[in-house]
């Protein structure tokens, strides 16, 4: 079987993510909203006897080589020469993704150009002529709609068509020859900064005449729904309210809606079927005591208070992808960057900040789109405050205990409290360790799409299963640990008031002191939480169901809730919770901050730094609700 | 006796799992991928964490 190598370059959000997975039957990630894609990928198509390699490239609105994503793809086309570059362009925005088309040819890349969302062309009554299009650019043109699968086998049947051609056997001079000749005539290889005006001016003069000939949109542009939606999403007074009441309602969808009820039920499944049943089965088999414990209070225990909380997970992540998928998140990214501008730091750094709010290791990553290095750093040190999928467990324990019926106002609470914090820190460093001049964010605003279910089924059950799978990976393993560890000293097995965890906590615990959670129990907590913040929710599970069952042990739940109301008080509950909202997110997190800042200093640093802003942020909660609560006896007393 | 035997033997297999385990997660987490990363993730499937090529 021969080989082909195809890549696909186009403008972000011109749906070369949706074209790949079309083609490969890959399921990466596709967002409506620009700058999806910040590495190329790799997949693999067979179309007639051909072994066709499909290189995806990070979206680029031009070749300039300014920021990482357009250094990738340049690099990629000039260096690695594909057989063929498919240059996926938005069909209802021609006069902007031309321009990447030009770059190509410039450069003598093979093209064949798809021309994307065709449907929606023909919606908004644009009449394209592609024929025409493809004579004048001398590159084969192919209407194709990536999202419903329509002209995917077309464009194919042109790539390797393409590839049999020779490159210019029996090729006419083209509109495009003529323009490229006349340019490499007047500008030649001049490379001051008026010659390069000048070569824009005369890239954007030959796309105003290539759509002259070949675009012709409907008489009078009818206002379409997506500038109604936008006149009111986006606006200065209304935009940020708006975010906050779809931020509410998503807490309100997954804590009464639909993610709690379905949690409760499944911890009634753990504590009234699973754990009757094992313990029944480990006693026929005459299991000794100390492995009836392993299981039942550290695997059970450990997994289970994690695993009752599955249904949250998947509540939030089908509410954030359609608000992904939709195109709202893009006006999120875009309503923010006037508020942040305004203080002074980067409106594109919100959109890793938005990353953060599913998990902080691609929002980390996703910093590489920010042109500046200091830009970068800065937002790298603020992203991980956005609060991740795997607090969510901790925050869903505590609530319940401590706020019932309010689970909504205080989780929405704690991250408007990260993004908050993310500011002032943000702020303090744009003033100190970066100081310097705004680059200015240009973003596109896609139209409003209908999410696909089965798009966001996919992206759902792939965030529940990633869960599922850390439950059964880090988190059954550090419940084991943690079992042992509560289970034995150095002298052989013990209470667990003297056993090795004990002690390790009582060595953290004063740190803890003054944010009311002195406990060691809670120590350890937070210690194990480093490794994933589920963590949290399993250990305490651990060491609360052990002193449960040292009880009474027919009091078994998975939630360790009673115990927790014998250890904390709302206030220190919710300081608990704002530490876990702001300190270092996990291994992964650090291990990915490494590779981003590539020095260890940095990556100190921004560890060390979030634990002291969450030890400090939380002392203050829990001093300053010590203190109201004095004054407030004091006036009652008064009163 | 019989009961201690399977004891040992379920607790070793947990052991030695959760041992694999964990030694596993952590050179994951090391390279700056989630705990039980399958690579394949939509929450970071564009940003893999190995570099910059990825096989579909």
């Amino acid at each position: 079987m021969t080989g082909l190598t195809v890549a696909l370059a186009g403008n972000p959000n011109s749906g070369k993510t949706t074209l790949f997975n079309a083609l490969t039957g890959a399921r990466q990630y596709v967002g409506n909203w620009p700058g999806v894609t910040v590495e190329r990928k790799e997949g693999r198509v067979k179309f007639k006897g051909l072994d066709i390699r499909l290189v995806d490239l990070p979206g680029t609105y031009s070749l300039n080589a300014y920021s990482m994503e357009e250094i990738i793809a340049k690099d990629y086309i000039c260096k690695d020469r594909p057989d063929i570059v498919i240059n996926i362009v938005d069909g209802t925005n021609l006069e902007r993704q031309l321009y990447l088309t030009l770059q190509l040819l410039e450069l003598g890349a093979p093209v064949v150009l798809a021309l994307n969302m065709i449907d929606e062309v023909e919606k908004r009554h644009y009449r394209i002529d592609h024929e025409k299009l493809g004579e004048m650019l001398g590159v084969d043109v192919v209407p194709i709609a990536a999202a419903k699968g329509t002209g995917i086998p077309a464009l194919l049947e042109k790539v390797t068509s393409r590839r049999n051609m020779s490159k210019d056997a029996g090729k006419k001079l083209t509109a495009f020859d003529r323009y490229h000749e006349s340019v490499e005539g007047e500008i030649g290889n001049q490379h001051t900064e008026e010659a390069s005006e000048k070569l824009i001016r005369a890239r954007y003069d030959f796309i105003d005449k290539l759509l002259g000939e070949c675009l012709k949109k409907a008489d009078r542009e009818e206002t379409t729904l997506t500038d109604k939606i936008d006149s009111v999403v986006t606006d200065k007074v209304l935009g940020i309210p708006i975010f906050l009441g779809f931020l509410y309602l998503m807490f309100q969808f997954t804590f009464a809606w639909a993610g709690q009820p379905l949690a409760d039920l499944l911890d009634g499944f753990f504590a009234n079927v699973l754990t009757p049943w094992t313990e029944g089965l480990l006693e026929a088999m005459g299991a000794a005591g100390w492995l009836k414990s392993l299981i039942i209070d550290g695997i059970i225990g450990g997994v289970g208070a994690v695993v009752t909380f599955v249904p949250l997970i998947f509540a939030l992540f089908f509410f954030i992808a359609v608000l992904e998928d939709s195109g709202y998140m893009a006006r999120v990214a875009f309503v923010m960057d006037g508020a942040m501008r305004s203080i002074g730091l980067p409106g594109k750094a919100f959109i890793p900040m938005i990353i953060g709010f599913g998990c902080t290791v691609p929002a980390i990553m996703a910093t590489r789109t920010l042109e500046n290095d200091r830009d970068r750093k800065l937002t790298m040190l603020i992203a991980p405050f956005m609060s991740c999928g795997a607090r969510l467990p901790v925050y869903a324990l505590f609530a319940a205990v401590f706020f019932p019926g309010s689970e909504t106002n205080v989780v929405f609470s704690l991250y408007i409290l990260g993004i908050a914090v993310a500011v002032i820190m943000g702020v303090i460093f744009k003033n100190t360790l970066f100081k310097g001049e705004e680059v200015p964010f240009i973003m596109e605003l896609p139209p409003y799409r209908m999410p696909v279910i089965k798009s966001l089924v996919l992206r759902v059950w792939d965030r529940g299963k990633e869960y599922l799978q850390k439950a059964g990976t880090v988190i059954f393993a550090m419940s084991v640990v943690v079992w042992f560890l509560s289970s034995y000293n150095l002298g052989g097995p013990a209470e667990m008031a003297d056993s090795l965890l004990a002690a390790t906590g009582r060595v953290l615990a004063p740190l803890f002191k003054a944010n009311g959670f002195g406990s060691w129990e809670a120590s350890v907590a937070l210690l194990t939480g480093l490794a994933a913040k589920e963590v949290v929710v399993a250990t305490l599970g651990v060491v609360y169901g052990i002193g449960e069952l040292t009880g009474e042990a027919a009091a078994v739940s998975t939630h360790p809730g009673s115990a927790l109301s014998q250890h904390f008080s709302a206030l220190s509950a919710y300081a608990f919770m704002v530490f876990v909202l702001l300190y270092t997110p996990c291994l992964a997190v650090i291990g990915v901050m490494k590779r981003e800042f590539a020095s260890w200093k940095w990556t100190a640093f921004a560890v060390f730094y979030q634990l002291f802003v969450a030890w400090s942020v939380s002392i203050i909660i829990y001093q300053g609700g010590r203190l109201l609560g004095v004054i407030r006896g004091t006036v009652l007393l008064i009163l | 006796m019989t009961g201690q035997i399977i004891s040992i033997i379920i607790g070793a297999i947990i052991v030695y799992l959760a041992a694999r385990v964990l030694w596993k997660s952590i050179a994951e987490m090391k390279a700056g991928k989630c705990a039980g990363c399958s690579g394949e993730c939509s929450a970071c499937g564009n940003v893999p964490a190995e570099g910059r090529d990825r096989k579909v």
